[in-house]
């Protein structure tokens, strides 16, 4: 009998928890976070555009934004083409100033403080700040996880693009192109002195040329992978003599001496198709948008290629629904008819995250999401679905808010 | 007693005197007192010995000779702004010549300040109640003689973009656009181009016209130029001449067909040329045939008496050609190589893409030896060009003004001040005389003699008239874009872009002074707040947050040699 109860109320307790269909929210679990940086060549054609298209570029959405203010580093022609962005990252100490994002550091008094982590890792706010006043920071499990699951979950993806010209000898040279598209779109240009309404009649028979070069416009992009390294050596030497939750004037000088300590180690890289993209749902009036598809379709196919073919890398997305199985994830990241999912159940245990293995999903047919930049506009097939759905080939039983991760072809 | 006060009137010193009730009159040089003791406040003379004097609540205007040219009956009266002021009479506002003519009787809600082409729009509301978008009120333009030269519905005539430029509507997708340059202006619903008088001097009327009378034998008076298959394109006006190109409604600006040029002014053709793809013959009013027998010709407008067109054929290759207000050819320069002429020179190219100068006579007075140029030589004769990979000044003679040292220069259009860029650091040279240098992360004009500096996160003014720069405390978030109101009392209204480049309104005085803090989003806030912090001491923003949004926004189009050490202050973190 009590044998019998127990079992009953345990199946009822099943049934409260698992049995129901709920939201989840997006932001209920980590993702990584990326800094990504240009190599621009000046003296290529539509440099001064493809520059100002990545500024403007998209945050992939299933990253966090670890951005910095330096964005564009130049490429001319006297530096020998082996040399890679690592000696520009190592140069100038980017990594520390990774770190110095993820605690909010403030240059001027080396003030910090948890709140990135609090927030970009869903931990409970008093928690942390008892950690650090406490010092009881070797062998913490939550500043561990915090270490695991988010810092040493930063990247820098330094994406080399290159347009592929269809006309070796052109006529117009790269800025003079710039200008052109610039007056075309009404946006100033960087000349001073020039009647823009003049020049832009004047510059009549060269509309058409320029339309005609922006249709199939093509690049290849190199996209370099770094990841910060953010051990317990780096952790403890950090918050010991670097962090401060008050104005300090020794731990900020601690931390501009200690730069070089903070490090990006290679992950990988990756070389675009370079293949052709459609002007379809390119606006005539700003043909300028052609640019930005292609380079933002270019970026992202490697940034879901490194994701496929490097491990920490990997993207995980949250699962939206279970009947049908339906997650926000779709071609940008990669998705084909013969990608594979592994579903993953998270678990906290000692204020430690764990992954498991449940199940393996792979998409439906025809139920592919084509979430790639500009699909809604170019009319593609699946592009109004916002989800992709998928079939369940192996494992047990699965639930709405569990992650879903890419085990390859 | 009488208490005198110094005041600058042009062309000398003059004296306020200050009677013991307290009434001001007004002493010349010589001691005589011109103005009795009988006003509230005198202000300053204007060239033409005019000044603006109050008596109780009303201003009015009197001349050297103590004379009231204008009664004191007005609420307010404007500054002058060449030749003419606006004045207020019962919330009504018109304008007043600088003697003391009424030009325009006090019939308007709101008259807006004179553009540089001496137009002011206006509206008037039928309703007090009306607001300015509302269909009721009525806007129009003015000239500066105070004639109403359009009127139209507030969906034709609305807010300025800045001084320079036309009128943008407010309901964009509906509404008509009213471009003003150059001495006319355009309404685009009407298709019609005016001068100041309010004469229409281009329309569609007149436009078949001028199609006819130049092609009337191949062509049918009563065909339109939309049944002939032609559509066509115009420029803005320049130098009072309007270019009419037409071509097959198909390749509108390619495969162009025919091109006219058409005085405004004196409503004749100056000069056309056509190819009749049908009978492929040419027909001109130029009696040289030397135009290689092409329809693919790029014309440009004219400036300061000279208009260029590029023409290119499979055995001339590509030519300019310089022509005449009376279509004469006087020049022609090879491989599509020259500006047009702006402050009497014109920049040339040769085929080797060296760089030089012509004067309005046509002579080569910089020879081809410059890599790089701005395609125009400023107001004052000055030209920046690039040589060996670095950039300098030279003038039109040829002689350096600012040394080839620098990696970029900012040419301004109508001063001698150069700012300059060695190693992503911008200095300044004043003419021949370096006044700042490279020190500063940026370097950007401001209101009349000051610029902005940034150092690091500081950002302040420098002042031209005392080469001095702005006292910390004064220093401010920066300005990116100066979108600059006049709102009396000499306080501008600013805007610098924030995150996601949302503007965020602030206020400023002449000295650079932040009267308003740049937080508002709304630009009413921000005039609300303007009277709430008028008297209030400037505030100096400390958010750490806004201060990186700041920063990144500064850098993140910044580009960085990649053998480079990007300096501390470059980074947010």
């Amino acid at each position: 009998m009590k044998r019998t109860f127990i079992i009953f109320i345990y199946l009822v307790l099943a049934t409260i928890t698992y049995g129901q269909e709920r939201t989840i929210k997006e932001e209920d679990y980590c993702r990584n976070s990326i800094y990504s940086i240009l190599i621009n060549h000046s003296e290529q054609h539509y440099g001064p555009n493809i520059a100002d298209v990545f500024l403007d570029m998209p945050l992939p959405d299933k990253f966090n934004d670890h951005d910095l203010s330096v964005k564009i580093i130049q490429l001319d022609r006297r530096t020998p083409k082996k040399e890679k962005g690592e000696d520009f990252l190592r140069r100038n100490n980017v990594a520390s100033h990774l770190v110095a994002r993820w605690f909010n550091r403030d240059p001027k008094t080396g003030v910090c403080n948890m709140d990135l982590i609090r927030k970009r890792g869903l931990y409970n706010a008093s928690e942390l700040d008892k950690i650090i006043a406490q010092q009881t920071i070797r062998k913490n499990a939550i500043l561990e996880d915090a270490g695991e699951e988010l810092i040493h979950n930063t990247f820098v993806i330094v994406n080399d693009i290159r347009y592929v010209d269809k006309e070796k000898a052109g006529q117009i040279t790269g800025m003079v192109f710039y200008y052109l598209i610039a007056t075309l779109g009404a946006v100033a240009s960087g000349y001073s002195g020039t009647d823009m309404t003049n020049d832009f009649a004047a510059l009549g028979s060269s509309v058409q040329d320029i339309m005609n070069s922006l249709k199939g416009f093509k690049v290849k992009v190199n996209t370099h992978l770094y990841r910060l390294v953010w051990n317990e050596e780096v952790a403890y030497k950090f918050y010991t003599e670097m962090y401060t939750p008050v104005p300090d004037t020794k731990k900020k000088d601690a931390f501009i001496r200690n730069r070089h300590l903070f490090k990006l180690e290679y992950v990988g890289s990756q070389m675009s198709s370079g293949s052709e993209v459609s002007f379809l749902g390119v606006n005539f009036d700003t043909p300028d948008q052609m640019i930005k598809k292609a380079c933002t379709r270019a970026i992202d196919e490697n940034i879901a290629n490194l994701a496929r073919n490097f491990e920490p890398f990997k993207i995980k997305v949250q699962l939206s629904n279970t009947s049908p199985i339906q997650a926000p994830i779709g071609m940008k990241e990669g998705i084909t008819e013969n990608t594979k999912f592994e579903v993953l159940e998270k678990s906290v245990v000692d204020n430690k995250t764990t992954y498991r293995r449940v199940a393996v999903i792979k998409p439906e047919k025809g139920m592919i999401w084509d979430n790639r930049f500009m699909a809604v506009e170019e009319g593609a097939v699946g592009s109004t679905l916002n989800y992709t759905t998928f079939t369940q080939i192996s494992g047990g039983q699965i639930y709405p808010g569990m992650l879903i991760r890419e085990i390859g072809k | 007693m009488m208490l005198s006060l110094i005041v600058c009137v042009s062309g000398g010193f003059a004296e306020v005197v200050v009677s013991k009730n307290g009434l001001c009159g007004y002493k010349d040089q010589q001691g005589n007192l011109i103005i009795p003791c009988r006003y509230d406040y005198i202000g300053i003379f204007s060239e033409q010995g005019v000044a603006v004097v109050k008596k109780g609540h009303q201003f009015g205007l009197v001349n050297n000779k103590g004379e009231e040219v204008l009664r004191p009956n007005y609420d307010a009266i404007g500054p002058f702004k060449n030749g003419v002021a606006i004045l207020t009479l019962k919330d009504k506002q018109g304008i007043v010549s600088e003697t003391g003519q009424l030009l325009h009787k006090p019939e308007y809600e709101f008259i807006y300040p004179f553009n540089s082409s001496g137009i002011a729009k206006a509206f008037v509301k039928k309703k007090s109640k009306d607001k300015i978008d509302s269909p009721s009120v009525i806007w129009a333009l003015l000239n500066r003689n105070g004639k109403e030269i359009y009127r139209g519905k507030a969906e034709d005539i609305c807010l300025f973009k800045h001084e320079e430029s036309g009128y943008y509507p407010m309901h964009e997708k509906k509404a008509d656009t009213i471009d003003v340059t150059s001495g006319y202006f355009y309404s685009k619903k009407e298709n019609t181009y005016y001068d100041l008088e309010g004469k229409q001097v281009l329309n569609d009327k007149i436009r078949t016209t001028i199609y006819k009378s130049a092609f009337g034998k191949n062509a049918n008076p009563k065909q339109s130029l939309e049944s002939m298959g032609l559509s066509d394109v115009e420029f803005t006006p320049s130098d009072n001449v309007q270019c009419l190109l037409y071509s097959k409604k198909k390749d509108k600006l390619n495969g162009l067909r025919c091109v006219i040029y058409y005085d405004l002014k004196s409503e004749q053709i100056i000069w056309f040329k056509s190819y009749d793809v049908i009978k492929k013959r040419l027909y001109s009013l130029a009696p040289e045939q030397w135009f290689p027998v092409s329809f693919k010709y790029t014309p440009h407008n004219y400036h300061e008496g000279f208009a260029v067109i590029s023409v290119s054929d499979s055995v001339s290759g590509v030519q300019d050609i310089v022509i005449n207000r009376h279509g004469e050819k006087v020049a022609s320069y090879a491989y599509h190589g020259c500006g047009d002429f702006k402050n009497g020179f014109m920049v040339v190219r040769d085929e080797n893409y060296n760089y030089g100068l012509v004067n309005r006579a046509l002579e080569l007075v910089i020879p081809y030896s410059y890599q790089g140029g701005m395609v125009n030589v400023n107001k004052l004769g000055y030209w920046a060009v690039q040589k060996g990979g670095l950039w300098g000044v030279v003038n039109t003679s040829g002689q350096t003004i600012v040394p080839f040292d620098f990696d970029e220069i900012r040419q301004m259009e109508n001063k001698d001040v150069f700012f300059v860029m060695k190693d992503y650091k911008w200095g300044a040279y004043e003419q021949r005389k370096k006044i700042l240098d490279c020190i500063f992360d940026d370097l950007f004009s401001f209101i009349d003699e000051t610029f902005v500096y940034q150092y690091g996160d500081e950002f302040g003014l420098y002042c031209m008239l005392n080469y001095e720069l702005s006292p910390s405390h004064d220093a401010y978030e920066g300005c990116y874009e100066a979108d600059a109101k006049l709102h009396g009392n000499q306080m501008r209204r600013f805007y610098i872009l924030g995150k996601e480049n949302v503007k965020l309104y602030g206020y400023l005085d002449g000295y650079g002074n932040k009267v308003v803090p740049f937080m508002f989003t709304d630009v009413k806030q921000a005039a609300a707040a303007y009277f709430y912090y008028r008297d209030k001491p400037t505030q100096k923003f400390d958010d750490l947050e806004k201060f990186r949004a700041r920063l990144r926004f500064s850098r993140r189009s910044r580009i960085y040699n990649l053998d480079s050490i990007v300096p501390e202050t470059d980074w947010d973190y």
